[in-house]
């Protein structure tokens, strides 16, 4: 018998409604794929080129699609200036808040540089396109690489602060225990890795010829991060269960003997393992790799719902009281209508730059 | 696939993914939207750090403490219609807009301040006292509760009825039409087919004071007695009312909320403190009480005054030295954990409080706990010299024998032979200690128990001392076998009673709602005995029947409102057949003329009880003893409140052949106005006029003054009054032609007659009385009156009462009353306001009527019996254990009332009410914390969740009074052909009263089951069975 | 949680309550996550509120005068009271224990530094305010508070929570929710004036008072006297009940949801 009954408490609403998570999910993207270039594209590896392109699609389309859903979680978006009128160096908001422009900015003249030969081949076809290819190229002269190269260095180390701010952000509110750990950060930026890896086997099998050599190597770095993952898991919880971090313990402490959370954990459990499992089988029989797309679906499902559950679910966790506020996701802006909103206006800004810009042909990567 | 093709097809899908983004950003696009052209995407706010708070009603300046008053804002004084308590208010209202900002306390208000200030203090004072200036606001406030803050909404809600509505369709088919004030007077006045559905009688012709309504009953009095009225309670114009209905209509028959709010508690309590007419009660004089007993009641959960009961008992037991003791089935808020060992609760079978009574009665009786020296004292004379406010009849001697002519009455004087029979030196005898027979009011001193024969005109006959007589009733069972009746443990009863004992005379009982079981009147005479016992009546820190009030609609010093030309009064028999013995009948003697036995009668006749609306209902729609063809329900709602009633007479009420004519006064439609004919729209909270008394345990005497602080909402007269229960019964009295309603009925102290044409004239007049009553209070200063914001009211005043009245009724608006200081509380050791009727261990009215089924006489002291019906079976006899496991019982809401379900504010906190259900019954019928359980009754079945815990009583399930509403906004209704959409969220929870069912042994559904002796309704101990519901989405 | 930690916390309870009798000047200084300097209000006053819970009915005549005086949104509160039954340790003894909760003006409020804006900051008096017209509504603010006493107000878009009605404490009146409590279980005021009630109170019963989640290290500064240990941080009960049925039995929700 349990001694305390709650008879009466109020009931809060959740205060960061689904935008951030896709925010959060397609910044980490972003960052992520962004990684994935910097071997064929910074460093010029020959064999790594592929991925590259494919991984430069997804940074860039992801990178300009998420700042538009994080000023959908501003109650007041049109005040997102004030931001910039009382800088406030003490808050990661704030800071963040400088740093994705500059991130965004050099994203954009990374890719621009990478695509602009292409783009200035295409300008000199007919039509429309060819047209815009030759405005956006601003001009015919010749970038050296070495701009190519600032620009990425910049992207990169930028995208180290949005990997910091961001995993911070979330990590220093000590008023939410599950959020309260230095292993949130790492494990945005592990998870963020997995989905990237995903979502470019999947843009890999969509858009290009499914290249086996795409997928080997996204399904390698899914593997890995996803070994770190559980590492990383591992330590969380054995800091909770040792009481290392009493934060931590009081994270395990809120959602004891709670069914759902529970079958939660169950679940990311097994899904998980199952991507390991699908990761290094695929590796390992060749024949597989064409399948790999399975493996990236399951990837960017624990990119997002890792966000899913960080982002919302502990939301629900009461901080005062006994319980679980109820969140039932809305069917409105707020809400399923919302994410879904997200995703689309990602797939236009993917198809326009498809069709704008011939992605797919040689990368500045090479050339000097 | 062309490249062209492709991109075009590739377009479209970005295009198609764009629109779902536009779709998606809606709510974004709309905040920006609204933040480009208004700066902001909420709605503006009028300060960046305060937002949208109100504007504070006054500054206080921190280093002078000097008042400044917000020019934009009026704060004035009136009543709170939030519950019973009926508290003087200060309303905050918004002058441009007539708007209520917010309510909270009126300082002067003894059911509302800490300490009430002095009548004299200014009003600007005051609101410096209200102030944090050096902490005064906080060290004494005066506070609105949660209802009270939160019940202004019912003057802006939707849910008002603004115009007079007659029904369209059958009655209680929710379809209405507006019609004008007049015509709604000429409809029932006159008569005629008003529905299409034949001819309904009209008031005119009813109002017959002349002919006898039934020739074979003529005790039944005239036809005007076929006109019921009805209405909640006081709420400051009964005075009006009752001279509509008793002095000018003339009907008998009018009932209140009364039988189904806590008669039995309230007669019982009256028979302790013989007063078997208006049924006096008293409650703990907290700020001194050194213990308490709270059994069936629960000072700041519910109980009346509600707020008083709840700031004093807290304060009591944080900063004073006061211990109390919680009997009650459930666990309330009353009992603290903060408060640790100041208090605790101890759980209790429902209905079985004269158990645990008698058990303590017994215990204090046997161990000789009791206070000796009080109960020996016979009569006045010892009581004065011994310095005694009053004393008890424990040692008069009450004549045994049944066959004796006074058997049950108390043995006088004149039974010896030594006085006159009924002549005023005819006393009670007692035995003083040499042991002769003396007068009580010759002896100092008399023996507390004696049994022994004494010869009288009649004979020998055996007699008895009231305490002897009491002792032989709680001796009849062992501590033991009272604590397995009652559920708790007979060592924990020996505790509480050498705990409650330990205290003196500074230890109180008290109870209330949790007597309306199936045995509460003998339960709340038993509780309030230990009062009696302890002799803690009329001491600092015993019990304290109170102030009383300032009567200003009686026959006043400045104007008379109780006598008016052509005044009549009522005759005849109730139509609850209460007040009336069944011996003095036509039908008993019909049936002793016929040989046969009288008894039992057709149905109850109690004549103990007052007018009950709980026989007055059903009998007058059944016709025993006669039928009613018209019926004026004011403000009141049996339907909801009555448990069992609805189902019994729902049906009968709707059928017109039952009666005519059904006109409700209401500010709302609630579960029984539904089924009116007419519903004439009232002013509802701060608009209203009147008077409002005190409640007992408010040791200074005091009257609240209510006024319209806002213009009422609703339709005006043809003469441009609004439309209210005021005007009503005014406009009605006219059109009847009565007496008591016009020009020149009202006689004022220097001779000259007045009108009574609108509500001031009544009121303000009845504000003379009080502000003139002994010492007049003094005029009120034009900072007072700007102050109170009462200079709306002051044309009305000047212009409706003396020049010499004006200004002394202008200080009792500005103060919201009158109120007695707080020095008038004490007399040294004992309470400045003493109850001085002789207190009655045996009640002689008791002890000598006779119950009208068995023909046998009731007893007259407490007693322990189990809840029984009618004809004295037990409840158990019917509806045994094994098929009806538990036993369900109500307690109020601390949040809610029976008519507040209509507040958001309330409804935000609490939307529903889980009942409570103890581990040990919910493992036995398999429920789990949060199901949904279906509850059954003999008489009804509702869905509910279950609340499973420790904090009820096992074997008992809680329900919170005050949700499972059914009208009060939860349906819709057709108005002028529009539909007024109903809440569902109103109809949340369950009401224990659709539970209730009528009386086995009553004729086929005649009744509800009654309390015996007082036709209280039972809403505690009502037998259930629960079982999980698995089916329910 | 184990009893030995319970009573610790209530220990650390006691020990910040106390700690918060010490005056500290404000500590500021710029490094990411800490408090930014004060501004406004008086810097001579530090407003606080102690309540007394043996003198709590449970009411509610705070949470409906808060809500009413400072327009909240419908289901949204600034103050609210808290309800439980609960079983006494030692003696077994069931008893029901109110709870009111507000924001604490904390003397190291974890809601302030996360602001991105500056919209939402500490006055010199103590009181934590938020400035709505610089507020963007990202909410972060209202993540940081421990005690849920922040919420987006619906209507204005903005953080809003309690200010210990500055608007009414500023020109000399009491709070609504203090002016309106029944049992007079709250107190307000200046504890750097030792005459105040409040000051004078917590002199009384040093040793008694408690605060909330003191292991957040938020140094609150509102104070309970007669608080059970158990539920300085979140209580391990069994939960409301929450789902709303009407009287067929369906579930019908929160009336007043966000
Ligand atoms: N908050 C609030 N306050 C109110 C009102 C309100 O609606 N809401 N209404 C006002 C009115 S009209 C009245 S009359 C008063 C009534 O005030 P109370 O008498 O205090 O209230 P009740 O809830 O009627 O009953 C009191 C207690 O009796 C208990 N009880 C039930 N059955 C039994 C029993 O068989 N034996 C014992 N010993 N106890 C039992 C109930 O659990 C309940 O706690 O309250 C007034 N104050
Ligand atoms: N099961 C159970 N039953 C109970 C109780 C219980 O505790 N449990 N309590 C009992 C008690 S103690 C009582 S007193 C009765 C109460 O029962 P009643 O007095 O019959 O019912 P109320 O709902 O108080 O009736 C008042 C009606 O007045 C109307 N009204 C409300 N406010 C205003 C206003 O401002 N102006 C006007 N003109 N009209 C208004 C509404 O229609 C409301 O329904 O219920 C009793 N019934
Ligand atoms: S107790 Fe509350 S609701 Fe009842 S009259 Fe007083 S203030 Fe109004
Ligand atoms: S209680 Fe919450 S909102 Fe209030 S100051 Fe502390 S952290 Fe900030
Ligand atoms: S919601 Fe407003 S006050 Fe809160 S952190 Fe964001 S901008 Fe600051
Ligand atoms: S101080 Fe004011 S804002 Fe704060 S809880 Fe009280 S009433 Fe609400
Ligand atoms: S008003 Fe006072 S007594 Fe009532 S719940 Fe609030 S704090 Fe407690
Ligand atoms: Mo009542």
């Amino acid at each position: 018998m349990n001694s305390v009954i709650e008879v009466l408490a109020p009931r809060y609403g959740i205060a960061w409604y689904p935008w951030a998570v896709q925010y959060f999910f397609l910044i980490a993207v972003s960052y992520s794929a962004l990684l994935l270039t910097v071997p064929g594209l910074l460093f010029g590896k020959k064999n790594y080129e592929s991925l590259a392109k494919v991984a430069l699609l997804v940074t860039v389309s992801c990178t300009l699609v998420g700042p538009v859903a994080l000023l959908a979680d501003l109650h007041q978006p049109l005040r997102f200036w004030h931001f910039y009128a009382n800088l406030t160096p003490w808050s990661w908001m704030s800071i963040g808040s400088l740093m994705l422009p500059v991130y965004l900015m050099l994203v954009v003249a990374y890719a621009w540089l990478a695509w602009r030969p292409a783009m200035q081949e295409q300008a000199q076809g007919e039509g429309w396109i060819a047209k815009l290819s030759g405005w956006i190229s601003l001009g015919q002269w010749h970038a050296p690489r070495w701009m190519l190269v600032v620009a990425g260095l910049g992207a990169l180390l930028f995208s180290f602060g949005i990997m910091v701010y961001t995993g911070a952000e979330v990590a220093i509110v000590k008023a939410r225990p599950l959020w309260d750990t230095h292993w949130l950060p790492v494990m945005f930026v592990l998870t963020g890795l997995v989905a990237a890896s995903g979502l470019v086997i999947l843009i890999n099998r969509l858009m290009t010829g499914n290249d086996e050599e795409v997928n080997e190597q996204g399904l390698k770095v899914i593997f890995v991060t996803m070994i770190l993952a559980a590492l990383v898991a591992a330590l969380w919880i054995s800091e909770g269960i040792t009481g290392f971090s009493p934060s931590v313990e009081a994270a395990f402490a809120s959602l004891q003997r709670n069914p759902e959370w529970r079958a939660v954990a169950i679940y990311g459990l097994l899904v998980g393992i199952a991507l390991a499992l699908c990761a290094i089988v695929m590796l390992r029989r060749p024949s597989w790799l064409g399948r790999s797309w399975i493996a990236g679906l399951l990837a960017v499902h624990i990119g997002w719902t890792f966000r899913w559950m960080v982002l919302m679910e502990v939301q629900t966790v009461a901080k005062n009281t006994a319980g679980y506020y109820h969140y039932a996701i809305e069917a409105g802006s707020s809400g399923l209508l919302g994410i879904i909103g997200t995703f689309g206006l990602w797939l236009a800004a993917l198809l326009i730059i498809d069709i704008l810009v011939p992605w797919k042909k040689g990368l500045q990567a090479s050339t000097h | 696939m062309d490249k062209n093709r492709r991109n075009f097809l590739k377009g479209a899908a970005a295009a198609g993914g764009a629109a779902t983004f536009a779709a998606g950003y809606y709510g974004p696009l709309e905040k920006m939207g609204k933040g480009l052209v208004n700066g902001t995407s909420g709605k503006a706010t009028a300060d960046r750090l305060h937002g949208n708070s109100l504007a504070p009603e006054y500054t206080v300046n921190p280093q002078t403490g000097e008042v400044a008053l917000n020019p934009d804002q009026r704060i004035a004084f009136t009543v709170c219609y939030g519950c019973t308590t009926k508290c003087g208010v200060r309303v905050r209202i918004d002058k441009n807009e007539d708007k209520v900002l917010r309510v909270s306390g009126n300082p002067y208000h003894p059911l509302s301040a800490d300490e009430h200030l002095d009548e004299n203090t200014p009003v600007l004072e005051a609101f410096q006292r209200m102030s944090s200036f050096k902490d005064q606001g906080q060290l004494n406030r005066s506070t609105a509760c949660a209802r009270g803050n939160a019940a202004m909404a019912q003057l802006t809600s939707d849910q008002r009825v603004t115009n007079c509505l007659k029904r369209t369709g059958p009655r209680g088919s929710n379809q209405w039409e507006s019609v004008p004030f007049e015509q709604l007077l000429d409809e029932i006045v006159a008569g005629g087919d008003l529905f299409g559905e034949g001819q309904v009688e009209g008031l005119r012709s009813i109002r017959d004071v002349k002919t006898p309504l039934d020739p074979d009953n003529p005790e039944y009095g005239p036809k005007a007695n076929q006109l019921l009225m009805m209405e909640a309670t006081d709420y400051g114009r009964s005075a009006l009312l009752k001279r509509f209905a008793f002095n000018a209509f003339g009907t008998r028959n009018y009932g209140h909320h009364g039988a189904y709010c806590g008669l039995a508690f309230r007669m019982g309590s009256g028979a302790l403190m013989n007063d078997m007419g208006k049924f006096a009660h008293v409650k703990p004089d907290y700020a001194n009480v050194k213990f308490a007993l709270f059994i069936g009641t629960a000072p700041s959960q519910a109980g009346n005054p509600f707020k008083r009961g709840g700031r004093m008992l807290a304060q009591a037991r944080t900063t004073g030295d006061m211990e109390y003791v919680l009997v009650d089935p459930a666990l309330t808020a009353a009992a603290s954990h903060s408060a640790g060992d100041r208090n605790r609760w101890i759980s209790i079978l429902p209905g079985t409080d004269t158990a645990l009574a008698m058990a303590l009665i017994r215990w204090m009786l046997v161990n000789e706990a009791y206070a000796k020296d009080f109960l020996g004292l016979p009569g006045n004379l010892a009581a004065e010299s011994a310095g005694e406010a009053g004393h008890s009849n424990a040692t008069h001697l009450v004549i045994e024998d049944d066959n004796h002519p006074r058997a049950g009455h108390f043995l006088r004087l004149s039974d010896i032979g030594q006085a006159e029979a009924g002549a005023d030196e005819d006393h009670p005898v007692v035995v003083n200690s040499e042991g002769q027979l003396v007068s009580a009011e010759a002896a100092k001193r008399a023996q507390l128990f004696i049994e022994r024969t004494v010869e009288t005109g009649e004979g020998l006959v055996t007699v008895r001392s009231s305490l002897f007589k009491l002792r032989k009733e709680a001796t009849q069972f062992s501590i033991e076998e009272y604590a397995d009746i009652c559920g708790i443990h007979a060592d924990v009863i020996r505790k509480l009673a050498k705990r409650f004992t330990s205290f003196g005379r500074k230890a109180a009982a008290d109870t209330h709602g949790g007597m309306m079981s199936g045995a509460g009147f003998y339960a709340a005479y038993g509780i309030n005995m230990l009062n009696l016992l302890a002799g803690s009546f009329n001491h600092k820190g015993g019990v304290a029947k109170g102030g009383g009030k300032f009567n200003g609609m009686g026959a006043g010093p400045r104007y008379d409102l109780a006598n008016f030309p052509g005044k009549i009064g009522p005759k005849g028999v109730f139509l609850s057949r209460s007040k009336f013995p069944y011996e003095k009948t036509s039908e008993y003697k019909r049936h002793v003329a016929a040989g046969e036995s009288p008894y039992p009668a057709s149905a109850p006749w109690r004549k103990l009880a007052p007018p009950i609306l709980t026989e007055h209902l059903l009998s007058g729609l059944d016709g025993y003893p006669y039928k009613i063809k018209a019926m004026i329900g004011v403000m009141a709602n049996p339907m909801y409140g009555q448990a069992g009633l609805s189902a019994l007479f729902e049906d009968k009420l709707k059928d017109p052949q039952n009666i005519g004519l059904y006109v409700a006064v209401d500010g709302f439609i609630n579960e029984t106005n539904r089924f009116a004919d007419y519903i004439v729209p009232d002013s509802v909270m701060y608009e209203v006029w009147g008077f409002t008394g005190a409640w007992s345990g408010t040791l200074t005497k005091m009257t609240t003054a209510c006024w319209p602080v806002v213009e009422p909402r609703q339709a005006k007269t043809a003469a441009g009054e609004p439309v209210s229960m005021d005007s009503f019964f005014i406009e009605l009295g006219k059109r009847l032609e009565l007496p008591g309603f016009g020009d020149n009925v009202i006689k004022g102290a220097d001779g000259k007659m007045h009108g009574l044409n609108r509500a001031e004239d009544f009121y303000l007049r009845a504000a003379a009385n009080i502000a003139m009553a002994s010492k007049p209070l003094a005029d009120a200063t034009e900072e007072d009156i700007t102050a109170s914001g009462i200079e709306p009211l002051m044309d009305r005043i000047k212009s409706t009462v003396s020049a010499e009245e004006a200004g002394p009724v202008a200080h009792l608006y500005s103060r919201g009353g009158r109120f007695e200081t707080m020095e008038k509380a004490y007399d040294g050791e004992k309470l400045g306001h003493t109850w001085t009727r002789p207190l009655c261990v045996y009640n002689e009215q008791v002890g000598t009527t006779i119950d009208s089924y068995s023909g046998k006489r009731h007893v007259g002291t407490p007693t322990h019996h189990a809840p029984r019906f009618w004809d004295g079976s037990l409840l158990r006899e019917h509806y045994s254990e094994e098929e009806w496991p538990l036993l369900a019982f109500s307690f109020k809401s601390n949040l809610m009332n029976s008519y507040a379900i209509g507040l958001e504010r309330l409804r935000m906190i609490k939307p529903y009410n889980p009942v409570l259900l103890h581990h040990n019954d919910a493992k036995k019928f398999g429920v789990s914390h949060g199901d949904t359980i279906s509850i059954e009754s003999p008489g009804g079945k509702v869905l509910a969740l279950a609340l499973v815990g420790d904090n009820v009583h096992e074997g008992a399930l809680g329900i919170e009074h005050g949700y499972g509403h059914r009208e009060l906004g939860a349906a819709s209704h057709i108005i002028d052909g529009k539909e007024r959409a109903g809440n569902p969220y109103l109809s949340a929870g369950v009401n224990i009263n659709d539970l209730g069912f009528s009386d086995p042994t009553r004729k086929d559904g005649t009744a509800t089951w009654l309390e015996n002796v007082s036709g209280a309704a039972i809403r505690q101990g009502l037998p259930v069975k629960v079982r999980v519901v698995a089916d329910i989405a | 949680m184990d009893k030995i930690r319970r009573a610790l916390l209530g220990q650390i309870a006691k020990l910040t309550a106390g700690a918060a009798l010490v005056p500290l000047s404000s500590i500021a200084s710029a490094g990411i996550n800490d408090q930014p300097p004060r501004r406004e209000g008086d810097p001579d006053k530090r407003y606080a509120m102690l309540i007394d819970l043996r003198a709590c009915i449970g009411c509610q005549a705070c949470t409906v005068s808060c809500h009413i005086e400072n327009e909240a949104p419908l289901g949204s509160f600034r103050t609210i009271v808290s309800q439980y039954e609960v079983e006494h340790e030692e003696t077994g003894d069931v008893a029901t224990f109110m709870l009111p909760r507000l924001c604490n003006h904390c003397e190291n409020p974890p809601c302030v530094p996360v602001c991105p804006v500056q919209a939402t900051f500490q006055r010199q008096d103590g009181i934590v305010v938020v400035d709505n017209e610089a507020c963007v509504g990202c909410a972060y603010c209202v993540q940081a508070c421990p005690y849920d006493a922040r919420f987006i107000n619906e209507h204005t878009q903005t953080a809003d929570k309690c200010t210990f009605c500055a608007h009414r404490l500023d020109v000399g009146l009491l709070p609504a929710c203090v002016e309106s409590c029944v049992g007079g279980a709250r107190i307000i005021g200046d504890i750097r004036d030792p005459d105040s009630q409040i000051s004078r109170m917590m002199k009384e019963h040093y040793n008694e008072l408690m605060v909330l989640k003191p292991e957040m290290g938020t140094s609150p500064h509102v104070f309970y006297l007669g608080m059970d240990e158990r539920f300085v941080s979140r209580p391990d009960a069994k939960p409301a009940i929450w789902d709303v049925r009407d009287q067929q039995g369906e579930e019908i929700g929160y009336e007043f949801g966000h």
